[in-house]
Formats: structure tokens, C-alpha cells, sequence
């Protein structure tokens, strides 16, 4: 072990005359003439050191700058993996400041004084040294990879607990750790016990009264998603160029740092497009904090990772193993690594529009200051590939771009989409993140939002995805969001009055329409399409005692206007993106409409058998995701050459 | 809230105003046969004699509704006739509407103010009002069409797009002449389409608008078809259907058909041409857009109503009524102009001349509904037939039992004041009588099958009872070729 010398607290400055760290570098033959020129103007106009942007561009290794770095400044530097830190010095409830800071209290000298490693040596980094710990301190340099692994593998098992057990530990009505309360339980036992007396002494008035209440529910929920798009649209056009600009207006010297999480399993074969993504972003690339979150025992991906060579910003997590295995569960596990003012979840297959994160920014920084979650849209390049794909990008352009916007004008909470929602940090950890027993955690984030009473923003920039091209992985992905809706819906009608009171009559009625609604429809479709089948064969007679006139009127009216309703919002859906060409294809919904079907049968019985079982979307199989695939490595080699 | 209280008020005013307009009207006597209609349809559904089938097939679909709906509760709470009363709210809640609008677009109080009075004094408005809820709705539906239209021509939005296709529905289902006016529209439409869409198809852009139309046309014809042999006839029904004032079309006056074309020129196109050449390009083209469109859904109104009735040759009159829905997208172009003082000054210009020649156009009037209306207006009194229709109205009201058909003659409903110990259309009763069994109610009641009224269902089933009488039945009470047949005293009731 080489002996670390004292330093003093202003430790991070080089000596006067000392030669600038892109001199050293270049000396040492670590970078190109060309390149430090380049790094000297990225790090002005980012006003970030020298050597992040160098690391940023993966112009130099992380370990080799370190060094060089170390050398600059006459400190010590200490390889963590090769000298671990003194456990005792550790403590799990620092580790957030451990990973923002990029230090670590390292060791103690016999004399008593601390030795900190860190690998952002400055200013600042003394400055919170000397408030945490006091002036009698000797800092060392280490990597920024020695910090993060050290502090992964001294308080992995803490994390790994917390990751699973925060939210239902400390906000147990929130989680879904227990799918259903005793007193859930209670009222549907009694809602049943209720039907099925009524179904003994008086059949016919309860089997009317129960199709009442299923026809107001249908209108209603048509109504409800008119309502939302024809709100959706009011001065958005207006709203999306202001953003645009005041986005282009913002200077990359201001700009924060922002987390990108990439939860990934077994999908090696996509890493590619999004690191060629990432790359393409129009933010500066040293204020990227990304993270691939890889399964611990996913070797084949985290080999396909580490075999890409990427560049500094790329970390690669690696997820202990425990149950669930859910993505929430691992993203809740990086979410203690994040160093960024706002995190962002892509998933593997992303393409964000470059301009994304600064449109976000800007969002954040015109929106009320309760915003705590920007979404932006999704949307597939894959549209045209089969029917699957282009009713799929129907089904997500209506939700995207004329549902959500529409939800956020009406002021109803809003189910957040998959991927590209983008999070305040310190929100995200003070709700303790994502609830991991969900399988649709990002739908319940963001209603729990806001019933925090936190508010969702959703902005005009879309992230590409790989629509699902086969009938059988459809199944499997909608069987998980509507198994995911269910829970969502259950966890959140636990307090129904505290749901009122969090976002008001409108905003909960919204939640109910827009979260059970789906879920109700898709349970209850094939129910009356065979009563219309057995109706038109039977040509009605039997039927009559069922429906009493108004309710005939009712199911009638909701029969004809109801499907032509939601026909016709498919039909528009495609409008805002002028993919018109896919507009005859809505007439076919009522296929999909079977599909969604058999998915919430399917999502129905694992609810009750597995409720926490993740189905896994396989990712990659659009003959357009091998297109892209090839479009990224030749843009690496590219880069590389 | 201050916002929501002004739009109250003014909805209040508004209403105040035009149900004194109406009570002025009905003081008078008069009541128009649509009203009539929608009235004792109103009647028979609070008295139980609404038949499903009707409920589901009454075309045109919305306003029947309205009516049923909204209607029979109201009766429950107002001896007023409903239609009216709705029509007034309906009315009141689109000068509202229009009002809100305008201050939106930077009209100062007053004047907003001013321009609703002026449109809600319009002998042309007030006609509409008269003519009931559908109507109103007509009126309505074409602010609707006209609204979208600009805002689809302006921005192209998702939204833009769906309110044109649905005020094409709303058009087609409020009013049979709505038909004409969506088909007429119908060129237009291609007109407001994006450019980035009609690029890429100008079909599929056309699906986008027209398809809540066909697939509602559908539904309706599917609905139909359930009760009907011939569910699509209600798509000819713009032709079969008489204008808004029906006795006009007997008019005899020659002042030439081309009057239309003019009035619809001096309404609105030459002083907004005048203003046109003073604005945008972007606003001008707008504006021609729905003048041009304005012209052309009146024009074609007036040739299809004359196609449907060779005889017809209508005066100025006549065409500023079948003009009067026409205001809709006359409204829609004041409210769409931009704002200056210019704008403002010849926005009213506009108002006070269509109020003028309207008044001037009703002066003209020679016989018909219009004229009615217009002679009940100017305190003139009302023709006998009515006298008599509510004179035996009023003798029905002291008996029940009594077999009419209610349908064919609401004025007789409306002047009893309910369909209560009525056997009428719908019933069971009724239905049975005419499968061919014998009249067991105690009075039947009767037109002359000669005159106007006479081709009711009752003279066509038993075509020789007006005149003969029937067995087991004496004449008991007649007026005005009206006659109502009592079942003698020894003939017992079936039970």
C-alpha cells in the first residue's frame, strides 16, 4: 500500500506552475492535440472539469485518468478494489452523499486522522469534507468506478433490502406488497354475497340492476375518453413550440446532471441502439449519469455491456439477486446510485428524440414547482411492420398523444408510461421510488404522485420503442400492464375518500374510468358480445325481461355509440403525427379489442396465482430493430475510427 | 367564478327575455305545428303513451330525445308548453355561449352585450325559437359546423377535426334539413384538411371526418330496421319533410326564387367583402370560405325545397325563413373575425342589417305559418281553424275514453292540456283497432276526411265513420269539420 501523504483541505488545485491536466494527459500520450483542444471547449462551454468530459467522450480510460490525475495534483491514488475501506467508517444512511460527492471515508491513520478517497477532487468536494468531517483530514484519489462498486458491495445487503421492503415498510397503504387489505376483502365478499342474493330471491331485478350499473359504467367511460381528446389538443401546438425554443435557449453550462437508468434483462442483443441513443442526445455527455441496470446473474448482458467498450458515462450495475425480480425492484436498487437532479428510465430498445432531456429541462423549469414527474411520449418505429405493429402504434398514439395531455389538462391523475418519464430525484427517494410488487410500477408512481400531491407534466417529445410484433410476447406484455392496472386500481381505492380529497371528485372519477375502465372493458367485452351474438341469433326473443326499455335504450345506445366512439378515437389517434395511412386500420380494432381480451383473463388469473411474477417482453424481434441495431454498431465503428 | 357568474346571467337575461317573447306569441294564440308536435309528443310520453319503438326510430333522433327527456319531467313542473320552454333555454344557452366567445376574443362587455341583443331581437331568431326545439338545434348545429370549420381551416388539430365530423353528425340528427346542409357541406370539407394529410391521402383524411357520419347513419338505419321494412327512409325525409313554416308553400306569391341568392348576398357577403379586402389574406380566405359556404347550404335549401314542390315559387319571405338557420354560420364568422374597432363597428352593421331586412323580408309574408307568426306578433289575432281546434280541445278535456289519433293532431292535444283517457298511436288499444277490431272507446274523434287534416289514421281505417257515423255510436259534439262520435249508452265495454 503506497502511504498517502497529508494534504491539505484545498487539496484539488495543482500547484502554480504546475502543467495543466490535458498537458499531462497529452504527455502521457492519453488523448490526441486534437482532442484536448475539443475538451478544453466542452469543458468551458459545460463548465465541467477537464477530465470528465474526457472521460464523458471516452477519449481516455477512466483508471488511466484518474492516475494521471492523482499524479497532477501529488496525491496519492488508491486502487479500492485492491484496498478496501474501513467498514467501520461506512455508514448506509451516508451512501447518498458518498455516491453525489463521489468520496468515501477510506481509512484512519494510527493518528487519528481521516483519510478520504474521492474521485471529484475540488473545491467543493473540500468544502463538504470539511463540514462532514472536520478540518484534520487527508484526501486521497481513487475512480469514480472504485467509489460506486465500493459503496455497492459495503452496503449491499441494506440496499438490496431497501430496494424491495422501503415503500412497504414505511408506506405499507401504498404498496402492493399485500394485493388486497382485510377490508377489501370484506366489501367484495359482501358485494358478492349481495349479488348472489339477489340473483336467488329476484333474479331478473338483479340481473337489471346489475346491467344498469355496467351500462353507466360503458358510457361513462366512453364519454370520459372523448372528453380527454377533445381537451387534449387545447393550445398544445402553441405549448410545444414555446418549449422547443425556450429548450434550444437553454445554455449547457446550466444544464443539471441527469440519471439514466437502463433496466435490462437478458436483451444483449439491443444495447446498442440505445447507447448509440444516449450518444445522440443533445445534452452535454459529461452531465450524463447513466446507468445500465443489469441483473447480477445476467452474465450474458453484462458481458454484451462491458464488451462494448463504453464510454465513462456508462455504469454498469449489477442487481443482487431477491424476490421479486422485478424491474422496479432494480431500479429502485439504482435509484441509491443516482447522482443526477432528475432521473430518467429508457428501456433497452429506446430511441429519445436528441432534444428530449433539454425539452425536460425546460419543462421542469416552467412548470409549478409541485412537478415532480415530466412523461413524454412513446411511440413505435416499428408501425408499419405487421397489423400487430400498426393497431399497437394506434393503441399507444392514442394514449400518448391525445389521452395523457388530455388527463393532465382535466388535472386526473396520470398512469405513467413505461419508459421516458422523467423524475425529480429527491421526490423519487422521498416516495421511496417505485413500488417493486407492481408490475405496472410506473401506472402506480404516478398516480401516487399524485395523491402526494405532486403534479405529472406531459411534453411533445417522443421516444421511439420496438412494437410488439408477435400475437403470443402481446399477450404476454398487455397480460402484465392490465395484471398491473388491477393492482394499481386495488391499491389505490384502499382510501377512497383520501383518494377525493388528494385529487379531487373529478380526478379520482378520472382514475377509476381511466385505470378500471380499461381493465372492467376488457373483462366484460366478450361477456356482452356473445349476449349480442345469442340476441341477434335468437333475434331477441328472451331478452326482453333483461331489458326494460331505458336500459334496452342504454345498452343499445352504448352498443352503437360506444364502439364507434372508441373505432373513432382510433381513428384519430394517428392524426397528430399525420401517420394517416394508418387510419383504415382502426376500423379492425375490434380484433385488437379481442386480443386485450384474452390479456385480461390472462392478467385476471395471475393475479390471483402470481401476482408478483414479471412476464417478460422480448425485446428484438422486429426485423426494424435489426435495421437499427445495424445503423448503431456502424455509427460506433464510425466512432471509433 | 366571475366568469361563470356572467355567463350566468347573461344565460338568465337572455332566457327572461325570450320566454317573454314567447309569452307575448302564445298570448296571442299562436303556436307552431312543429311546437305543437313536439308538445303533444311531450303529452303523450308524461301520460304513458310513449311507445319504445317510437322512442328508438323518431327521427330526427336528438331533438326527439331532447324533447321526450328534458320535455316531460318539465311538464311535471310547468303547465307552460315545454318545447317552448326548452327552445328559450337552449336559445338563451347559445347567446351565452356566443356572448363568452366574443369577450374570449376581446369584445369589451358592452359590446358583446349589445350583439346578442341585436341577434336575440331578430325577427329570425325569434321565428326559430318559435319553430321549437329542433329548430334551435338546427340553428345550433350549424354554429357548431361553422365554429369547427374555422378552427379545423385555422389550426387543424386532432380536436378541430373531431368537431367538424361531430357537427356533421349533430347536423344530419337535429333536423331533417340538417341532411341538406351536410351534404352541400360535404366539398368543403376538403378545404379544411391539413395539406400534410390530404398529402398523403386524401380518403383516408375523408374517413377521418365522415366517419362518426356514416357509422351514426348506420346505427340509425340498423335501429330502425329493427321496427321498420324501410329503416332508410329517413334520409329522404329533408324532401318529404315541409319547410319550417309548412302552409308557406301554398303561398301564391311570384316575387321570384333568385331572392334567396340575393338575401343571402345582402345578409352577409357584401358588407363582409367590403371588410375582407381589408384583411389578412389568412382571415380573408377564412371568411370567403364561409360566406361562400353560407350561400351555397342557403341556396340549396331553397332549390331543394322547390324540388320538392314544383309549385312553389317563394317570395322574399318565405326565402329569409328558410334563410334563418343560416345565422348559425353567420354568428360563427362574426365571432371568428379579428378584433378591431373596424371589425367591431361592422359586426354590428352586419347584425342591424339582417335584423332590418329580415323585419322588412317578414313584412312581405302573404299567408302561411310565417305570416301567422308574424300577425300574432304584430297583435293581429289568429285564424278560426285554430279557434276551432281549441275549442273541441278544450271539450275533450272534460271527458275521457276518448280514441284519437294524436299523432296527426297535437294541436287538439295541446289545447286539452294532456293525453290522459286518451287511447292514441302507441297504445295497445289503438294497435288492436287497427288490426281490424271495432272502436270500443266512448268517444271517437274525427276530421273531416276532406279537409286538410282529414288523412289520420282512424278515417283510414274506417273511412266512412266521419260522415255515416257507426253503429252503437251517436254524433255528440261538432265544429270546423270536426266531429266527435259518443258510443250509445246500451253497448257495454269489452272488459
Amino acid at each position: 500500500m503506497t502511504k498517502p501523504e497529508r494534504l491539505s483541505l484545498s487539496a484539488g488545485t495543482p500547484a502554480a506552475n504546475a502543467p495543466r491536466l490535458g498537458d499531462v494527459l497529452l504527455e502521457r500520450g492519453l488523448i490526441t492535440p486534437a482532442q484536448q483542444a475539443r475538451a478544453l471547449d466542452l469543458s468551458r462551454s459545460w463548465r465541467v472539469r477537464f477530465g470528465e468530459v474526457v472521460i464523458a467522450m471516452g477519449w481516455t480510460k477512466s483508471l488511466d485518468l484518474f492516475r494521471t490525475l492523482a499524479a497532477h495534483l501529488g496525491a496519492p491514488f488508491v486502487d479500492l478494489l485492491a484496498e478496501p475501506p474501513d467498514a467501520a467508517l461506512l455508514h448506509a444512511e451516508d451512501a447518498p452523499q458518498y455516491m453525489a460527492q463521489l468520496l468515501i471515508p477510506w481509512r484512519k491513520r494510527a493518528d487519528g486522522v481521516l483519510i478520504v478517497a474521492t474521485a471529484a477532487p475540488g473545491e467543493e468536494t473540500t468544502a463538504f469534507i470539511a463540514r462532514k468531517w472536520g478540518l484534520d483530514v487527508e484526501i486521497v484519489i481513487t475512480s469514480k468506478f472504485d467509489i460506486i462498486w465500493t459503496i455497492q458491495r459495503s452496503f449491499d445487503r441494506i440496499q438490496s433490502h431497501d430496494a424491495v421492503h422501503s415503500l412497504s415498510e414505511r408506506d405499507p397503504l401504498m404498496s402492493a406488497k399485500q394485493i388486497i387489505t382485510p377490508e377489501q376483502l370484506i366489501f367484495i365478499y359482501a358485494l358478492l354475497s349481495l349479488l348472489a342474493l339477489g340473483l336467488i330471491v329476484s333474479p331478473v331485478a338483479t340481473l337489471i340492476a346489475a346491467n344498469t350499473i355496467m351500462g353507466l359504467w360503458y358510457l361513462g367511460n366512453f364519454i370520459f375518453k372523448g372528453l380527454l381528446v377533445w381537451h387534449s389538443e387545447q393550445a398544445q401546438d402553441a405549448e410545444g413550440d414555446q418549449l422547443s425554443r425556450a429548450a434550444q435557449a437553454l445554455r449547457d453550462e446550466d444544464l443539471p446532471v441527469v440519471t439514466v437508468l437502463v433496466p435490462m434483462f437478458r436483451e444483449p442483443e439491443v444495447l446498442p441502439i440505445l447507447t448509440h441513443a444516449l450518444r445522440n442526445l443533445q445534452y452535454p455527455r459529461s452531465k450524463l449519469d447513466i446507468k445500465l441496470v443489469l441483473e447480477a446473474g445476467d452474465h450474458e448482458t453484462i458481458q454484451a455491456a462491458q464488451a462494448l467498450g463504453l464510454e465513462g458515462i456508462f455504469e454498469i450495475l449489477r442487481v443482487p439477486p431477491s424476490h421479486p425480480q422485478t424491474k422496479p425492484k432494480a431500479c429502485n436498487y439504482a435509484m441509491r446510485f443516482a447522482r443526477g437532479e432528475y432521473l430518467v428510465i429508457y428501456d433497452a430498445e429506446d430511441k429519445p428524440e436528441p432534444d428530449q432531456l433539454r425539452k425536460v429541462v425546460a419543462a421542469f423549469q416552467r412548470s409549478p414547482a409541485n412537478t415532480a414527474c415530466i412523461q413524454c411520449r412513446l411511440n413505435y418505429y416499428n408501425a408499419h411492420e405487421n397489423w400487430l405493429t400498426r393497431m399497437f402504434t394506434l393503441d399507444y398514439s392514442l394514449l400518448f398523444d391525445l389521452l395523457l395531455p388530455g388527463l393532465e389538462r382535466l388535472k386526473v391523475p396520470i398512469p405513467l408510461g413505461g419508459t421516458s418519464n422523467h423524475f425529480r430525484l429527491d421526490v423519487l427517494r422521498e416516495l421511496n421510488g417505485w413500488d417493486p410488487f407492481n408490475v405496472t410500477e410506473d401506472a402506480d408512481l404516478g398516480i401516487r404522485l399524485t395523491q402526494k400531491g405532486y403534479r405529472v407534466g406531459v411534453i411533445d417529445s417522443t421516444t421511439y420503442e420496438e412494437a410488439n410484433v408477435a400475437i403470443g410476447n402481446w399477450i404476454r406484455q398487455r397480460s402484465r400492464w392490465i395484471k398491473g392496472y388491477m393492482v394499481t386500481f386495488l391499491v389505490h381505492t384502499r382510501r377512497p375518500i383520501h383518494l377525493v380529497r388528494a385529487t379531487g371528485i373529478g380526478g379520482a372519477l378520472g382514475f377509476t374510468f381511466f385505470v378500471g375502465g380499461t381493465v372492467l372493458s376488457a373483462l366484460l367485452n366478450p361477456l356482452y358480445w356473445l349476449m349480442l351474438l345469442l340476441w341477434t341469433l335468437s333475434h331477441a326473443s328472451g331478452f326482453e325481461r333483461f331489458f326494460p326499455p331505458l336500459l334496452g335504450y342504454l345498452s343499445l345506445f352504448n352498443l352503437l355509440a360506444g364502439n364507434g366512439a372508441f373505432v373513432y378515437l382510433s381513428m384519430l389517434a394517428p392524426l397528430r403525427r399525420r401517420w394517416v395511412d394508418l387510419v383504415p386500420y382502426s376500423l379492425s380494432i375490434f380484433a385488437y379489442w379481442g386480443l386485450m381480451s384474452v390479456a385480461a383473463y390472462k392478467a385476471l388469473w395471475q393475479l390471483v396465482y402470481k401476482p408478483f411474477y414479471w412476464e417478460k417482453t422480448q425485446h428484438g424481434l422486429s426485423t426494424h430493430t435489426a435495421a437499427e441495431l445495424a445503423k448503431a454498431k456502424a455509427a460506433m465503428q464510425e466512432g471509433n475510427q | 367564478m366571475n366568469a361563470l357568474l356572467r355567463h350566468a346571467s347573461t344565460w338568465l337575461a337572455a332566457l327572461l327575455l325570450l320566454l317573454l317573447a314567447n309569452a307575448w306569441w302564445s298570448g296571442q294564440g299562436y303556436l307552431s305545428s312543429a311546437v305543437l308536435q313536439e308538445w303533444a309528443t311531450v303529452m303523450r310520453y308524461a301520460a304513458g303513451h310513449g311507445s319504445y319503438r317510437e322512442f328508438l326510430s323518431s327521427y330526427p333522433p336528438l331533438a326527439f330525445l331532447l324533447n321526450v327527456l328534458l320535455g316531460v319531467p318539465l311538464h311535471w313542473l310547468s303547465s307552460l308548453p315545454t318545447p317552448l320552454l326548452l327552445a328559450s333555454m337552449l336559445s338563451a344557452g347559445l347567446l351565452a355561449l356566443w356572448r363568452a366567445q366574443l369577450l374570449r376574443a376581446g369584445w369589451s362587455g358592452m359590446a358583446s352585450a349589445l350583439a346578442v341583443l341585436l341577434v336575440l331581437i331578430n325577427p329570425l331568431f325569434l321565428y326559430l325559437l318559435s319553430a321549437g326545439i329542433s329548430a334551435i338545434l338546427l340553428l345550433g348545429a350549424l354554429y357548431w359546423f361553422a365554429a369547427a370549420f374555422c378552427a379545423s381551416h385555422r389550426h387543424g388539430r386532432v380536436s378541430d377535426l373531431m368537431s367538424l365530423a361531430l357537427s356533421l353528425v349533430c347536423l344530419v340528427f337535429v333536423h331533417p334539413f340538417g341532411q341538406l346542409f351536410a351534404l352541400v357541406a360535404l366539398p368543403f370539407l376538403v378545404l379544411v384538411l391539413p395539406q400534410a394529410l390530404l398529402a398523403r391521402s386524401v380518403f383516408n383524411s375523408l374517413l377521418v371526418l365522415l366517419f362518426p357520419l356514416l357509422f351514426s347513419i348506420l346505427s340509425f338505419v340498423y335501429v330502425v330496421g329493427m321496427f321498420d321494412e324501410a329503416p332508410a327512409s329517413f334520409l329522404a325525409a329533408a324532401l318529404q319533410h315541409p319547410p319550417l313554416q309548412p302552409a308557406a308553400l301554398s303561398a301564391s306569391h311570384t316575387h321570384g326564387g333568385a331572392g334567396s341568392l340575393a338575401l343571402g348576398l345582402a345578409l352577409g357577403v357584401l358588407p363582409s367583402a367590403w371588410l375582407i379586402l381589408r384583411r389578412p389574406p389568412a382571415h380573408a380566405r377564412r371568411a370567403v370560405l364561409l360566406l361562400i359556404l353560407m350561400c351555397v347550404l342557403a341556396a340549396a335549401l331553397q332549390l331543394c325545397i322547390q324540388a320538392s314542390q314544383q309549385a312553389w315559387s317563394p317570395g322574399l319571405g318565405e326565402a329569409l325563413i328558410a334563410l334563418a338557420p343560416c345565422m348559425g354560420v353567420l354568428l360563427a364568422l362574426l365571432r371568428d373575425w379579428p378584433l378591431s374597432r373596424l371589425a367591431f363597428s361592422a359586426a354590428l352593421a352586419v347584425l342591424l342589417a339582417s335584423l332590418l331586412l329580415a323585419g322588412l323580408g317578414l313584412l312581405q309574408l302573404g299567408t302561411g305559418e310565417a305570416a301567422r307568426w308574424r300577425d300574432a306578433g304584430l297583435g293581429r289575432g289568429i285564424p278560426p281553424a285554430e279557434s276551432a281546434s281549441i275549442a273541441l280541445g278544450k271539450w275533450l278535456a272534460q271527458h275521457t275514453d276518448i280514441l284519437l289519433d294524436a299523432q296527426a293532431h297535437p294541436a287538439l292535444l295541446a289545447a286539452r292540456g294532456g293525453a290522459r283517457g286518451l287511447i292514441v298511436p302507441g297504445d295497445e288499444a289503438f294497435s288492436v283497432l287497427l288490426l281490424g277490431q271495432a272502436p270500443q272507446a266512448r268517444f271517437v274523434v274525427l276530421p273531416d276526411p276532406l279537409s286538410a287534416a282529414g288523412e289520420d289514421q282512424l278515417n283510414q281505417r274506417f273511412p266512412e265513420f266521419y260522415l255515416h257515423g257507426m253503429p252503437g255510436y251517436h254524433l255528440e259534439y261538432e265544429t270546423y269539420g270536426w266531429r266527435v262520435y259518443e258510443r250509445n249508452p246500451s253497448i257495454t265495454t269489452a272488459p
